[in-house]
């Protein structure tokens, strides 16, 4: 049994989310290496982008290459490594949450990274080693061949510690050697025999320590296995939290909205069933009772018939007010401290520039992280424009990156609805569309526009251009330059090509197709006859 | 044109004249090239057949056949026919009259070998060491079957000086105008 599991991802690399159970990313973090026990995995498992989510933590990588003949030395780890890549290319693998036990967190120390640990828990039953009848037959007979003794199975036994006899968990004393069982609520002292509480910290006869006072009593733990994640990019502590919240949230066990947990409270306390699934607001599910904690303030008094409607209505329209109004103050605390923070912002990129002429190289150090920092949270208002690096690449960051392989999914999307629509479109059209269907949390102008040029980077299939005449547009492979020349030469040899003919035969507007038909005359593809805006094989370098 | 010179056969345009980009000037630099060298060699041609040796930059020149296809309806627009004329003096094909560039003296053939024609004629006709006058040279009815027969004016006073500087003729009357130049040609 391994502890990942492939997953899959779409055809522009990002995560494939589990809708029905409403899974969502909570926290995404690049330059994460994966560990198997005490193993470092070797490349392509030492770099990639982590994501946990509600159900699964996910891991893609960063590179994605053929695994065949990856070998680590270690036995465990290599069936790992062969379960995982049995010789096609690996892009993700995840690992459901409800098999971690436990999680803990190790800082980085000198030159190692933080880590995380993940404790996890086999679903095997029990390990196939110790067999209780040493001379039962098969595991389906279950009667021993030289005494004649049946034997209980493992998962209701438990064994005796003087003879090792497979008893009923129930049992008290061993069948066999009339040894005194030890059982959940005893302990047996090692050194007289007496059966103590198991929360005893001394024996009660002989005094003897039986545990530390500090030590957990834990019941015995099944086989497991240690995975352990290396943040050499930083965000550990904040992943870590991630990974807390979401195994305390169980969000595969849980209902997930407050107002479906108050509005099933009057539902639970009804012993009518049929009544219970009338009122219901989703028939046919009956929530759990409210824990204790949760106050909701309803009141709570006949529910039932017209009264009851009524009473439902006002306790939906208390809840949405009282939930207003706290998104609200919310809301105005969220500004107040945004425009502290700004203030501050400013005040230290003041101050920054005007010491950055005197300052000493620890200062220097200081002022880069500071303005890195700054453009990472995106405030880059308060920098001033020599502050910001000339080149846009080194501040391409993962952000863009994931908006852009959101727009080559969406990109998939549009260009196979056919419709006449030729596989290259301009940004603004593209920008439309895709605000529109996002309908919340849209994308500015700007954003677009700068994931949209990370495009090609990612290989997906599709890039952005700016053509000569400004026009910007996003197109698949099939309008990039060479496809595009080579298609056009070999129409142009056989008839003289015309703006109208070429936009219905590319499915383009007839715009567009002249200002490709521009930028192929530009690049000598094919020559312009002005007066009639005919295009013609370029006969002029044939010669 | 500054001449009524009939050709006795009609000019034969290259194929490159009937292909309708071939009048528009292309905006990728090496077609552009391509296209005016061969714009140059057609100008060249034409002139040479029909015994062109002027262009001006006016309204009337794109009416000439060898800029206006009618047959395509496709003619040279100014700003190309421009262009050409540039390239045309670029080649040594050709010089400004003046600075402000509007007209040229074509050189179909340059004036080195115009002065080798002269002499040459001169010696075979037996005009060596005689003095001739221009009017002679140029229209007299010694040289009618002579390609410089009816020369422009210009062309055959710069040819003329040509030959004083590289001192293959005498100049015994210099005059401004051409047909009462005196010179004796050195054989």
């Amino acid at each position: 049994m391994h502890a990942w599991h492939r997953a899959d991802l779409t055809a522009a690399g990002r995560v494939v989310l589990d809708d029905g159970s409403a899974e969502a990313i909570a926290r995404s973090q690049p330059r994460v290496g994966l560990y198997h026990d005490q193993i470092r995995l070797p490349s392509p498992f030492d770099d990639g982008t982590l994501h946990v989510s509600s159900h699964r933590l996910v891991w893609v990588a960063a590179a994605a290459t053929s695994t065949a003949k990856i070998v680590t030395g270690d036995a465990s780890a290599d069936t790992v490594l062969a379960c995982l890549a049995p010789a096609s290319t690996v892009a993700a693998v995840a690992i459901q949450l409800d098999r971690i036990n436990r999680a803990w967190l190790q800082a980085g120390f000198l030159r190692s990274s933080p880590k995380i640990t993940l404790d996890l828990v086999w679903s095997d039953p029990a390990p196939p080693s110790s067999s209780s009848a040493p001379r039962a037959a098969t595991t389906t007979s279950l009667v021993c061949a030289r005494c004649g003794v049946v034997p209980t199975p493992s998962p209701i036994s438990a064994a005796c510690p003087q003879c090792t006899f497979a008893n009923r968990v129930s049992a008290t004393v061993c069948a066999m050697c009339a040894y005194p069982l030890p059982s959940s609520s005893t302990t047996i002292c090692p050194r007289c025999t007496l059966t103590n509480p198991v929360d005893a910290t001394k024996c009660r006869a002989c005094a003897y320590v039986l545990r530390d006072e500090e030590a957990v009593m834990l019941p015995p733990v099944p086989k497991s296995a240690t995975v352990k994640l290396s943040f050499r990019g930083g965000g550990a502590n904040a992943a870590y939290k991630a990974i807390k919240d979401a195994l305390q949230a169980q969000a595969w066990n849980r209902i997930s909205s407050p107002r479906e947990r108050a509005l099933s409270s009057p539902v639970g306390t009804l012993r009518d069933p049929a009544a219970a699934a009338r009122l219901s607001p989703v028939p046919g599910r009956l929530a759990p009772p409210l824990a204790p904690s949760m106050d909701t303030g309803l009141d709570m008094a006949a529910p039932i018939g017209v009264g009851g409607l009524v009473k439902r209505q006002e306790q939906e329209q208390q809840l949405q007010q009282q939930t207003l109004d706290s998104a609200f103050t919310d809301l105005e605390a969220l500004m107040t401290k945004a425009h502290d923070m700004v203030t501050l912002s400013n005040a230290i990129a003041a101050k920054l520039r005007a010491r950055t002429a005197t300052g000493t190289e620890s200062d220097e150090s200081l002022v880069a992280q500071f303005r890195s920092s700054m453009m990472a949270l995106g405030a880059t208002a308060s920098l001033g424009a020599a502050d910001l690096p000339s080149s846009r690449a080194a501040t391409t960051d993962d952000r863009d990156r994931a908006l852009a392989r959101e727009m080559a999914d969406f990109l998939h999307h549009v260009f196979a609805q056919g419709k006449g629509q030729g596989q290259i479109i301009a940004v603004s059209d593209l920008y439309c569309m895709f605000n529109r269907a996002r309908g919340v949390a849209m994308v500015s102008p700007h954003d677009f526009w700068t994931a949209a040029q990370v495009l090609a980077t990612l290989q997906v299939g599709f890039e952005a251009r700016t053509l000569a005449s400004g026009t910007r547009v996003v197109h698949a492979a099939r309008f990039a330059d060479t496809s595009l020349f080579t298609d056009l030469q070999q129409w142009a040899a056989r008839n003289a090509l015309d703006v109208a003919t070429a936009a219905a035969r590319w499915g383009v507007a007839v715009a567009l197709a002249a200002q490709l038909f521009k930028h192929a005359v530009a690049h000598g593809c094919v020559v312009v006859d002005a007066p009639a805006d005919m295009y013609y094989a370029n006969r002029f370098l044939e010669v | 044109m500054s001449t009524n010179y009939a050709p006795p056969v009609p000019f034969e345009f290259p194929p490159i004249y009937s292909f309708p980009p071939f009048f528009t000037l292309q905006p990728h630099a090496p077609s552009r090239d391509k296209q005016v060298t061969a714009w140059v060699d057609l100008i060249r041609a034409y002139c040479t057949h029909h015994r062109v040796y002027r262009l001006s930059l006016n309204a009337s020149i794109l009416d000439l056949p060898l800029f206006r296809n009618a047959a395509l309806n496709r003619s040279v627009s100014r700003d190309m026919l421009h262009t050409l004329l540039t390239a045309l003096v670029k080649a040594d094909l050709a010089e400004w009259t003046s600075k402000s560039k509007t007209h040229v003296f074509v050189y179909w053939k340059s004036l080195s070998e115009w002065s080798d024609t002269l002499v040459a004629w001169a010696k075979d006709n037996g005009f060596a060491n005689t003095v001739v006058t221009g009017y002679e040279v140029r229209l007299g009815d010694y040289v009618t079957d002579q390609e410089f027969y009816a020369m422009d004016e210009a062309v055959f006073a710069k040819v003329v000086a040509h030959l004083d500087h590289q001192r293959r003729i005498v100049m015994i009357n210099p005059s401004s105008n051409v047909d009462e130049l005196g010179f004796k040609i050195i054989g």
